[in-house]
């Protein structure tokens, strides 16, 4: 399939990335090679083949619903760019149709 | 509706009521200090993995069987990709392609009679954590504690006609899931919160309209207005010649308005994908017939055992089963105080109206069983009477203790010492030569009346009337 | 003493006795990377004072009997997207720059338990993308045997400093090969776990359901050593598998006569490098002449490897990668709202190779090419994997023969160019990855000879089969001329 502009710009938009200026015709091109590449995936045959989606051998084992102390309020927030108290600190947020 | 109907699907998130979260050993708390509740896990932090907790899945095939639906011998989880400021893993793990629990009916009453519900599909996710918007600092704070606490999502088909059926679903709904356990359902705290999504067609279409998805109702109360708005605003859309789009709206309860979200929602795609990080579930059958046998009684079995078993209406049991709490204490009660017609009354018009006045609940009261069994005892004695029982009851509820020693202190406890009584009684008669002539000339009940008040007054009103008139009558009966 | 002479084995042996002091053993190898680091770039960080505390403690212990442990005073180089508790966990990316994680990974956990040292991080691909360690953001790494050549990637800060001398023993971690490839160019041993068999907690996600910890060491021995240490169930790793660990040491020099090894035709292709194909054709030879009975396999779906695994890896990377946000930690562009924040942060924060594969992610997993791509190469995966469990289960083979990598160590800048061309040095490893199956890489016969670059032997067993492929290529190791 041959990808366009707006095609690119609507992953990075969903992706929250960017490119660097003057770079965007390079990202086309690099991944219109790939993708070209990976058109070999067409010609299999896959009817009644099942996706393997998990490598995992055996089913998951649950976990029993025990409480363990959580980590210590310092050390989860030690490393966040910004804070307010015991808060993470986010700028402000204009756009409310991601929220769940 | 003018021609129009409305036609409503809702979906329902509650969170389970487990030790922890979903995917970590965290505890699922509400009202602890913010990020308090937190580790690697549902922090998002690089290198941590998730673990199913066996319990929430239990809470989920409870959920599923309570509401008819079918559980799922294989299920497995989803990735849910968006960004937001509390999520922290940029996804949420979710159930997408394989629910737990799917294809059930939900029968519950309305208006005096029934109506059913299909129920789309019941699955497991977790929660995010919370923003915490604030204007000085043009920013926002976000706190984690929430974050990955386990919810169960039940989605229903669209198969309300009316806002009044939606919230008679909802009401059935959040008795049904207290009942078994699943989810202590507290509205304001945030654990049941509803997405209704509305189109409306013209009566007797079958085609469905485009439909549009209502966040931030946080009431059953708003439920409706937010229904009958949406409906409202469609319809003017539809007439003027115009077309709904499929969009999600909030709820503005203060303008009593929905409005469009901010943003572009065209650019939603959530890239759902199998969560390589788990294994699909097996769910064997025997796990499922465990925990159906198990299961608390369900609301309607319990109301019709009460029937059965205490002899009450119809519309008591309804309301004494209203809550599994309020009809466990009953039932605690009723097997210490055998007088069963008694305390229905008490529950139901004294107890309603104590809490309510208290503000309070059963659970936040420090009323106890005995205490009831021991109150409606002293009443039934001749102790006290209905509004000294209604009195002691809100000092139970406020304070807790024991309801004789409260009568006693309240100076309610009726003098029964004879000798006391009767002294008053020599005294009261010396001092009412009138009555005691009244007596003789057979003016009795005249007589017996007076003298009888002279002497609970004096008394200050401890004496037992039984015992007063006893006395009295001997006394008057001596001078004749 | 340099502690390179001894094995890892032997010297836990003799530093636990109280024979050998473990503060010498690893101070032999701090010396050595404080030497001849700055000419590699193996490192990101060295624990100095740590690891040498660690191994007086180890020392002092030993003195009063009390030493314990399989790795007793053993330092082991850790990859840098394998989190320990307090070194930063930077995974070759700017947007991790600064992140120190308060938590050690299950596998390092382990590695501690059995009293072994972690002595440093190492230099990796950003995020494990790529095969040359060229994409990281922190530094150059270069070839011990030829520092004008790359180690391979993207663990090849780890293969560099076991190259080196510089550790007897280093976590890596494999995605499409990410381990046997370096350790091929390298001239080292490197295994691959079967998927599960090692806990991935603590290991920082590139892939999940490909990613899996691997370990580098110089001989087989060695390696049969830490990864019996890091290996079996951990209840925080869901697709950790509940199987028993067997002794990956005990059976190590059993005879490989009578073993049934399988060589897939599509792995000695017509255009293969004349030196890869020499070298593989004389290792083969060498197999069968320990007694091993070889017979050509086919492996019909491997030319839908690399497609296959590039959609995979990517939309999970995708998912992955959507955790860098700039909010708990990490790299933050600031912005007067959150969605520009978030933009520029990753925008800066993320290389050129990590932003095409979310790119590629994003795309693949988008709604109306999800089928199309995504399914059809889940698809794909499991013939790729029904490919080897009619060699193994229905055919019977113990294990199968390739060339580990298809060319040797090549130049800085070679590839770099060509993302395509860097994603084909994945063509011999990223099945096995696919299949969640086991592999192990041992230094074969060199490119142009004795002296040449170094070429590994790629043993690929079927899923839970480590005690097999460490067994042939101990034996392997052995009739080469390597430790006896």
């Amino acid at each position: 399939m041959k990808i366009d502009d707006a095609l690119i710009e609507s992953v990075l938009r969903l992706a929250r990335l960017d490119l660097p200026r003057g770079e965007f015709e390079k990202y086309k091109a690099h991944l219109q090679q790939i993708l070209d590449y990976v058109e070999v995936l067409g010609e299999l045959d896959l009817e009644g083949v099942a996706p393997m989606s998990c490598a995992a051998s055996s089913p998951a084992v649950l976990r029993a619903d025990a409480e363990a102390e959580s980590a210590a309020r310092e050390d989860v927030l030690a490393n966040a760019p910004a804070r307010a108290g015991a808060f993470f600190k986010v700028p402000r947020i204009l756009d409310q149709t991601e929220g769940s | 509706m003018s021609g129009w109907e409305m036609v409503v699907g809702v979906e329902v998130h509650v969170q389970l009521k487990t030790r922890t979260k979903m995917f970590c050993a965290c505890a699922n708390r509400f009202g602890a200090p913010p990020n308090s509740l937190v580790c690697p896990i549902c922090s998002g932090m690089p290198g941590s993995l998730p673990s199913v907790n066996m319990r929430a899945v239990e809470l989920g095939i409870a959920a599923g069987l309570a509401l008819g639906c079918a559980i799922a011998e294989k299920t497995s989880f989803d990735r849910k990709n968006y960004f937001y400021p509390d999520m922290p893993k940029g996804y949420q793990i979710t159930q997408y392609d394989r629910p737990l629990a799917s294809r059930g009916r939900f029968r519950f009453p309305l208006e005096g009679g029934f109506m059913e519900a299909g129920i789309t599909r019941a699955h497991l996710e977790e929660d995010s954590g919370k923003n915490v918007h604030d204007a000085a600092a043009r920013g926002s704070f976000v706190d984690l504690n929430r974050a990955g606490v386990p919810l169960v999502e039940i989605v229903t088909d669209p198969d309300f006609r009316t806002p009044g059926q939606v919230s008679a679903y909802l009401a059935a709904l959040k008795q049904l899931l207290q009942y078994i356990g699943v989810s202590d359902c507290n509205m304001e705290q945030g654990s049941l919160r509803c997405e209704p999504n509305v189109s409306i067609r013209r009566a007797g279409e079958k085609a469905l309209g485009t439909k549009t998805e209502i966040k931030n109702v946080n009431s059953f109360k708003s439920v409706e207005k937010a229904l009958r708005c949406e409906f409202e605003r469609q319809r003017r859309i539809l007439e003027s010649g115009g077309r709904v789009i499929q969009e999600t709206l909030l709820w503005n309860d203060a303008e009593s308005a929905t409005e469009p979200m901010r943003g572009k929602e065209e650019a939603r795609d959530y890239r759902y994908f199998p969560e390589p990080d788990l294994p699909p579930l097996e769910i064997p059958g025997e796990w499922v017939e465990r925990t159906l046998a198990s299961m608390p009684e369900r609301p309607e079995a319990r109301r019709a055992r009460l029937i059965r078993s205490f002899g009450l209406k119809e519309y008591d049991a309804a309301l004494l089963t209203a809550s599994r709490e309020f009809a466990d204490f009953f039932e605690s009660c009723a097997a210490l105080f055998g007088n069963v017609r008694r305390l229905s009354s008490l529950f139901m018009v004294d107890l309603l109206a104590v809490l309510d006045e208290e503000k309070t609940s059963l659970a936040g009261s420090r009323l106890n069983p005995a205490a009831v069994a021991g109150l409606l005892s002293l009443e039934e004695e001749g102790e006290i009477n209905k509004n000294q029982v209604k009195e002691i009851l809100a000092e139970l509820v406020r304070a807790g203790g024991d309801p004789a020693e409260i009568a006693r202190r309240r100076g309610m406890a009726q003098v029964r010492d004879q000798g006391e009584i009767g002294s008053v009684v020599a005294r009261i008669v010396a001092e009412n030569p009138e009555s005691v002539a009244d007596y003789r000339e057979f003016r009795e009940n005249m007589a017996v009346g007076l003298l009888i008040g002279r002497i609970i007054r004096a008394m200050g009103g401890g004496a037992n009337p039984q015992a007063a008139r006893a006395l009295l009558e001997k006394e008057l009966k001596s001078r004749t | 003493m340099s502690g390179s002479l001894l094995t890892a084995v032997k010297a836990a042996e003799l530093i636990s006795r109280g024979d050998l002091k473990a503060v010498d053993y690893v101070s032999g190898f701090l010396d050595e990377a404080l030497s001849r680091d700055s000419g590699i770039g193996a490192f990101l960080t060295i624990d100095r004072e740590a690891a040498l505390e660690a191994a007086a403690e180890t020392d002092r212990a030993a003195a009063q009997g009390r030493a314990r442990g399989r790795l007793c005073g053993v330092p082991v180089a850790v990859k840098d997207n394998i989190c320990c508790r307090g070194l930063p966990a930077t995974c070759g990316s700017r947007i991790l720059k600064d992140f120190v994680p308060f938590y050690d990974a299950c596998a390092v956990r382990r590695i501690r338990d059995e009293g072994g040292i972690v002595l440093g991080k190492t230099n990796m691909d950003e995020f494990a993308m790529g095969s040359s360690t060229e994409n990281s953001a922190l530094g150059v790494t270069r070839n011990p045997r030829d520092p004008s050549r790359v180690p391979g990637g993207s663990s090849g800060g780890s293969a560099a400093a076991v190259a080196a001398g510089m550790a007897p023993l280093a976590l890596g971690s494999e995605t499409g090969g990410s381990v046997r490839q370096p350790a091929s160019l390298c001239g080292l041993v490197g295994l691959k776990p079967t998927y599960g068999r090692v806990s991935r907690y603590g290991l920082v996600a590139y892939a999940s359901s490909l990613d899996q910890i691997g370990t580098f060491s110089a001989c087989v021995e060695d390696n049969a050593l830490i990864a019996g240490v890091i290996s079996g169930r951990d209840p925080m790793d869901s697709t950790s598998s509940p199987a028993p660990v067997p002794d990956y040491m005990s059976g190590l020099e059993d005879s490989v006569a009578g073993m049934r090894l399988g060589i897939p035709r599509e792995y000695v292709p017509e255009g293969l490098d004349a030196e890869v194909r020499r070298s593989f054709d004389r290792a083969v030879e060498v197999l069968e002449g320990l007694g091993a009975e070889t017979a050509e396999v086919s492996l019909p779906h491997t030319k839908y490897v690399i497609s296959a695994y590039y959609v995979i890896a990517t939309a999970e990377a995708s998912s992955n990668l959507a955790r860098y946000d700039g909010v708990r930690y990490g790299l933050r562009r600031e912005a007067s709202d959150v969605a520009s924040m978030l933009t520029s942060t990753r925008m800066d924060g993320f290389g050129a190779e990590v932003k095409r594969r979310i790119i590629l992610g994003t795309f693949v997993l988008s709604s109306g090419y999800y089928d199309a791509y995504y399914t059809r190469a889940l698809k794909a995966r499991a013939l790729i994997r029904r490919d080897f469990e009619d060699c193994f289960d229905r055919d019977g083979f113990d294990a199968l023969l390739t060339p580990t990598s298809p060319v040797a160590a090549f130049r800085f800048g070679e590839k770099a160019d060509d993302p395509l061309e860097m994603y084909l040095c994945d063509v011999f490893t990223a099945a096995v990855n696919l299949a969640g199956i086991t592999a192990l890489s041992v230094p074969s016969f060199p490119a142009g000879g004795s002296g040449g670059l170094p070429l590994g032997l790629q043993v690929i067993g079927g899923a839970f089969r480590e005690p097999e492929v460490l067994r042939i290529g101990r034996a392997f190791e052995k009739a080469m001329g390597g430790r006896a």
